[in-house]
This record gives C-alpha cells, structure tokens and sequence, in this order.
C-alpha cells in the first residue's frame, strides 16, 4: 500500500528560511508587545494597541487577497510567484495570530465577533492545509506513479487507451473477450475521482494482477500476449486515474479555502465598517 | 531607405534549381564539374540526391549573415561576393580581381585584406561578435582577414559556405550572387562523404588549405587560451595544423594512447570518458572551441581518458613538436595549461570517486540535452501541476503558450517540451525566408511571424520536437495557418522568462548543459 503520506516534519519545514525567520521575528514581537502592553495597562481590542494589531491584520489580509489578483495578471513583472505565494502563507498566519493579538486571546463577544473568529480560523487552517498538501502530494505523485499528465488532457489519455484496447480485443478467443467485457473495459470506463487512490494511490493493483494472472493461465498463443497488452493499458489507467484524482484534491481544496478567505474578507470590511459606525 | 538597407530587409532567394532532368543526364551534369570528375558513377548516384545546381539572378542573397546553413556552394560560372558583416557606415565598393586558377580565391581575399594585424577591425569585430552572451565561442564561418564593411569576390572553381555546413557555424557574412549565378549547392551529407573518397583527396586538401589559410588564425584567437600568441606562433600553428573529421561514434584517441597531439575542436561534440571496470564512465564533454591533450604533452604520459565523437566532429590537430614550441614560446599560455590540466584531473578524479554524477553527464549525451543553452527543468517533488508557467507564457506570447508541460523525466525533474536554445540551432537551417533566426552574441533563437511562411522546416528540423505549431493567421500567406512558435525566453520581458518568475513553487529554473556542474548540483538536489 503506498498511501499519500502526509509527511508533516516535511511539509512544515520552510522552503525559504529566511522567510521563516522574518515572519517569525514579526510573530514573536507582536506577541511581546501584547504580553508587555496587557500587563501594564490590561489590554482591549479598542485601545490603541489594539487596534494597531487589527489594522496590521488587515492589511495583511488585504496582501492576502493581492495574491489571487496577482496570479490573474501573470505577464505583469511584480516580483516572483514563489515570493508571493511566501507572503500569502506567512502573512496570512501571522494575520491570524494579530487576529488573536487583537481580542487579546479571549472568546469574542456577539454572533458577528463569534463568526469573524471562527472565519479566521477556518480560513487560517484550510490555507494551512494547501501547504501541507502540496508539499506533500507532489512528491508522491512523482515516486509512486509512473506516468506524467496534464490534467486536462487525461480524460483524452484514458479514451485513447479504450481505442487501443478495443483494437487489442479484435481476434481474440471468446474467453478473452468475455474477460475483456467482464473486467478490463470496465476498468478502462472513467476516468473518475476515486477515493481508494486517496487512501492509496496503487489502490486496485494487486487485484488486477490476481484478475490478469487468473485468466493467463486459461489462455494460449496470441492472447496471452493480448492479454499482457491489456493488462499494461489497465494499468496505465490506473496511473492516470490516481494522478486525476490527486490533481483534483491538489484543486479541490481551493474551492474550500478561496470560499472562507471570501467571507472572512468581506466579514473584516464589515467589521471595520461597524466600528467605524458605532 | 539605402540600397543596402533594401537588400538587408528583402528576404533571401534560394535559387532556382536547374528543371528537372532524367537521372543519366543529371549524372552527366554533375560530372561536368571538374572536381567531381574522379568518381565512379555509382558514387555519384548516391550522392546525387544531396548535390544540386542552382542558379541565382545578379543580386540575390544566396547565404545571410547570421544564419546556419547545411548547404556548401561549388561555384560553377558567375561572381559571388561575400560581404563582411556591415560596419558603421555604409560597405565599400567591392574589390573586383582578376581571374586566376582555381585556388586563387583565397589568396585573392587575403589580398583584398591586405596586410591584416591581429589588432585590426575586422578580428576584433569577429571576436566581439563570435562570444555569445553566455561566454559561447562562435567561430566565425569566414575568413577573418577580411575588413570588416569590406567585400569582396569569389570566382568560379572555388566552394564557399563549407566550414558553415560542416561545423554549424552561424554565417558572419552574406554572400550575394554578384553576375548570375550558377553553383553546385551541396548539403552536409554529401559534403562529408565527397571528403572521403580517396580520389576527391586533393580537392578536400585544398579546401583544408583555403580554411586554414582563411580562418584557422582566426579560430585558434579566439580560443582564450591562444588569444595572446605571437602572429609568428600563430602562423606556424597554421602551416602545421591538421584538419580532421571523425563519424559519430568514432574513437579520436584511446586512453592509455601514447601523448601525441593537442586537439582542438572545430565543430560537434566530444566526449571524454575513463575506463573503470568494463565501462566507460564519461567525466566531462567537448565542444567548439574546447581542447584537450595538454595533459599528456606536458606531463609526457600517456592519456588518462578517452575522446570519442558523439555526433560528427571536426578537429584541428596540433602535433606534439608544434605544441611544445608554442609551449616553450609562450609561458602564459603554458601557466594557462597547467591551470587546466589541475583542472581536468580533478574532474576526473571526482568522476571516479563519485559515478553516479556521471549519469547525469552521460544522459545529457544520450538525449542531446549537452546542445541546450537554456534548458527549461521542472522539479516535479515541488510541482504542482497548477500550470501558472503554461498561463504565464501564454499571457506573455498573446495567448498562446511557447511549451507543453509534458517531457522526458529524469529522476524528480522533467524536461517539457521547451526549446533548448541550442548551441548549435539545427532548426535554423533552411529558413527560406529568414523567419527565424539568433542574432550573432546572443542565446535565444526566435521566430518572426510577420515574415514565417508556415514551411515548417524548422519544426521538422528540430531533433527534439520543441517547436510546436499553433494555428495562427499569417500576413504573409494571408490566411489561417499552423504557424511554428517555439520559447523565445520572454526575448525583451524585463525579469526574464515569465514561466521561472511565476511559479510559486519555485519548482521551475533554466539551466545551461554547458555548465556540467551546475546540471549535476541540480540533479542531485
């Protein structure tokens, strides 16, 4: 079994240390000015303090959202993508953290606070997740699978394979046409996002070998090398088919994550619009 | 607009081929030209296919500085002049000489350059030209005595374009056809195998002469290591120096050889390799304008490794005597030597100790990754596949991307299909209009869609496929075509090629397979 393994030592470790120690030095200042200010003077999100951290969230979170305009305006030289994409991870953790700074590590109050909260954190986590998967998944894909593909080209790939396995099938005996109809254009149907490859992405190989091996020993001459062909186009199937279904995961959890930074964006600007008002 | 102007924007005719004539009568033509007359007429027959006479109309460009040309010109009857690349100011009127045997031309143009200095204009303008952005030696194709802005002529009886063909030098001159024209346009194929019958050995020892007379100077100045020799050191290399073809595969020195000779290479690459065990481990390559051999002359032992031809190669030899008088003359060049010879031997050492890194080396033999100047790697451990570089090219090339995420992989690195930017671009050769080309002294080798004509000869020529062809509506033929588009790495884009700038991951960089060191740090990281 060689399940996508979340290699989380791996997958924390910095790319950039510097970068880690930049944000870092940030979190840990930010984190002394709270302790020193809340011994001396108490703290609330109101004072001055206060608002100083909320402000600094903010803009950190307005960087935040520069980062999905930035990858729409790719021809525009404004520093590397991998610079970017380090201040939209960074920053926004360290946003997270000011958010905490700035309720002064207390439950908030009210439904609004309640869910300002629970929006950054959300929203903090699912980012935080993204990270993990693609340091993780990537390099799976790379080790365990053996083939390479455009996602948006597999669908073609796996037709193409059904094309080369009917044409495999031509002349055949009747044992192995029945165990092409009953196993192999089954397993070239798709392709699909399967949760087995999620769980393991060799998921089905053992049992297409057994299914292969089974029919191998009834079948003679010509078929046998069919058969062999057939059981190479299954399995490079089942490459593509692991590699779509983590491609997806690697998109997917996009559609969780842009979703909350959305909301908590425009739950800030409501916030900051309430305060501002009353 | 000048006249030149005219002539330097028009693109460039490829002559009309003489009407199609049945096989006998063609054999008989080519047996017309008095060089050609030794051979059996079997082996005209089979190198009739690559040999045809073309006729070019007074003022039709028949070679174009800065372009590749797989095509050796035999001029039968008319006048051609070579035009050296244009300097500041508009060209001199050519110097008309007269008629002479065969063999006059060369002496000819050295006359017509009259008594050149190793400082003059013209080699410093073929040495600010010939080095390439990168530190690439690109030798020139011509000779280098001639003036820069100068031209001058060439009569019938004589081959131009040779050294061009052979080692894939970019032309440093257009060659115009200055009455009409008609010439013997040879290609590469048969250029090399009319130079190795026997009864053609005084042909090929005159054109060995006009090469070495016209541009071995040159050549050899522009090797760093003989750039400061004395014009007398320089001249006795040229009377002693041999010229020397080998065919892929074929061994140019044994390890363990007696030190005979110092090498130079004129044109292709070579691979140098140390027996360990029954293998040949591979340490390091050879290209135009490196060198080897001062191990074993100046240590007086044999050779420590092997040289052998990964495609075909063209070598300039330099006898041990010649060698050490240069030596014993010139203790720069000698400290120089020493310098390399540490150097050399501690490539090999490393090697030795460490094979795996070799295999890096010797993929980049096998896939002819060694010719790429800017190969595009993807580390797939950190990619993605969100394919931003794919949206980024596309962003900047108006909407249609230059590469496909899709290649050869090489443990976690793949290898897209993105042009390499070659040493030696063999999909310049043949561009009938001149759509593509790489400006002498830089890397990156483009396509002008407002000239492309959709011929798609570069595409065919490329050996790795990295030209891919887009539909795409041409002013030229006026109508939707598939129109070759390859990487131009961002040409003009401030901060690079936009796909290295805009990963996220930073899972996409370039490198140069020139830099052997750098590719085996990058490999094994």
């Amino acid at each position: 079994m060689s399940p996508i393994r979340l290699d989380l030592p791996t997958a924390l470790r910095p790319k950039r240390r510097e970068w880690f120690n930049a944000f870092g030095g940030l979190a840990i200042a930010g984190l002394v000015v709270f302790v020193a200010i809340d011994f001396l003077y108490g703290w609330s999100p109101a004072n001055l303090a206060g608002l100083v951290f909320g402000g600094l969230a903010t803009a950190l979170m307005t960087l935040e959202v520069l980062y999905a305009l930035r990858r729409r305006l790719l021809v525009k030289p404004l520093n590397t993508g991998q610079a970017w994409l380090q201040v939209h991870v960074y920053g926004g953790t360290l946003a997270a953290l000011f958010v905490l700074i700035h309720i002064g590590f207390r439950w908030p109050h009210g439904l609004f606070g309640l869910a300002l909260f629970l929006l950054t954190i959300l929203t903090t986590i699912s980012g935080l997740f993204g990270v993990v998967l693609q340091k993780t998944v990537p390099t799976t894909l790379t080790s365990s699978i053996g083939v390479e593909a455009i996602y948006e080209r597999i669908p073609d790939m796996v037709a193409d394979l059904r094309t080369q396995a009917d044409e495999t099938i031509k002349g055949a005996s009747d044992m192995l046409q029945r165990f092409y109809g009953s196993h192999v254009k089954p397993a070239l149907a798709g392709p699909a996002v399967s949760f087995a490859y999620v769980m393991d992405v060799r998921s089905g190989r053992e049992r297409l070998v057994t299914d292969f091996k089974g029919i191998q020993s009834f079948l003679a001459g010509d078929d046998k090398t069919r058969a062999d062909q057939l059981q190479q186009l299954v399995t490079r199937k089942m490459d593509l088919e692991a590699h779509y279904t983590w491609q997806n995961v690697l998109r997917a959890w996009l559609l969780l994550h842009v979703p909350l930074a959305m909301l908590l964006f425009a739950a800030i600007l409501a916030h900051i619009a309430a305060v501002w008002r009353y | 607009m000048t006249a030149d102007h005219e002539h330097q924007n028009r693109p460039p005719q490829h002559g009309a081929p003489a009407p199609p004539v049945d096989p006998a009568a063609e054999l008989a033509r080519l047996k017309t030209y008095p060089f050609l007359a030794p051979l059996a007429d079997g082996t005209l027959k089979r190198l009739q296919p690559n040999m045809v006479e073309r006729r070019y109309a007074r003022g039709e460009t028949i070679l174009r500085v800065g372009e590749y040309s797989d095509t050796a010109f035999y001029l039968k009857d008319g006048i051609v002049e070579v035009r050296m690349a244009p300097a500041a100011g508009a060209a001199k009127a050519p110097q008309v000489v007269g008629a002479g045997p065969a063999d006059s031309g060369a002496t000819r143009l050295d006359r017509a350059a009259g008594q050149n200095s190793r400082g003059g204009p013209a080699i410093q303008a073929v040495q600010r030209s010939g080095l390439g952005a990168d530190g690439t030696v690109i030798i020139s194709d011509m000779s280098a005595d001639m003036r820069l802005g100068n031209s001058t002529l060439i009569e019938p009886g004589e081959l131009f374009g040779e050294i061009n063909a052979l080692a894939r030098y970019a032309l440093s001159s257009d060659v115009i056809a200055h009455t009409d024209v008609v010439c013997l346009a040879i290609r590469t194929p048969a250029l090399r195998a009319l130079f190795k019958q026997p009864e053609l050995a005084a042909f090929k020892e005159q054109v060995d002469n006009r090469y070495r007379k016209r541009t071995l100077g040159a050549h050899l100045r522009q090797v760093d290591l003989f750039a400061g020799l004395s014009e007398p050191l320089v001249e006795r290399l040229r009377q002693t120096a041999e010229l020397l073809s080998f065919e892929p595969g074929a061994v140019i020195v044994a390890q363990d050889a007696p030190a005979d000779a110092f090498y130079l290479v004129r044109g292709g690459y070579v691979k140098v390799a140390v027996r360990t065990g029954a293998h040949d481990l591979s340490i390091t390559y050879l290209r135009k304008g490196d060198y080897a051999g001062e191990i074993s002359l100046l240590l007086d032992e044999p050779w420590p490794f092997s040289l052998e031809a990964l495609e075909y190669v063209e070598l300039v030899r330099i006898r041990r005597e010649a060698f050490q008088k240069i030596v014993e003359s010139a203790p720069a060049v000698e400290q120089r030597l020493w310098e390399e010879v540490v150097l050399r031997l501690k490539e090999r050492g490393a090697a030795v100790r460490n094979p795996l890194a070799s295999q890096y080396l010797q993929m980049a033999m096998d896939t002819g990754l060694i010719h790429g100047e800017s190969v595009m790697l993807i580390d797939m451990n950190l990619c993605t596949r969100c394919d931003d570089c794919v949206r980024a090219c596309a962003s900047t090339h108006g909407g249609t991307p230059r590469f496909i995420r899709e290649g050869n992989n090489y443990r976690h690195w793949m290898v897209p299909n993105a042009c390499y930017q070659c040493s030696d671009p063999a999909c310049l050769v043949g561009c009938p209009t001149g759509a593509i080309t790489r400006p002498l002294g830089t890397r990156e080798v483009t396509i002008n869609p407002d000239v492309c004509i959709a011929c798609h000869n570069c595409s065919r020529r490329c050996p790795w496929g990295n030209i891919i062809e887009v539909p795409f509506y041409s002013p030229v033929v006026k109508k939707e075509v598939d129109l070759p588009t390859k990487c131009d790495q961002c040409i003009g884009r401030e901060d690079g090629p936009a796909c290295v700038q805009i990963c996220p991951h930073g899972a996409l960089t370039r490198i140069s397979f020139k830099d052997m060191p750098q590719v085996v740090r990058t490999f094994t990281k």
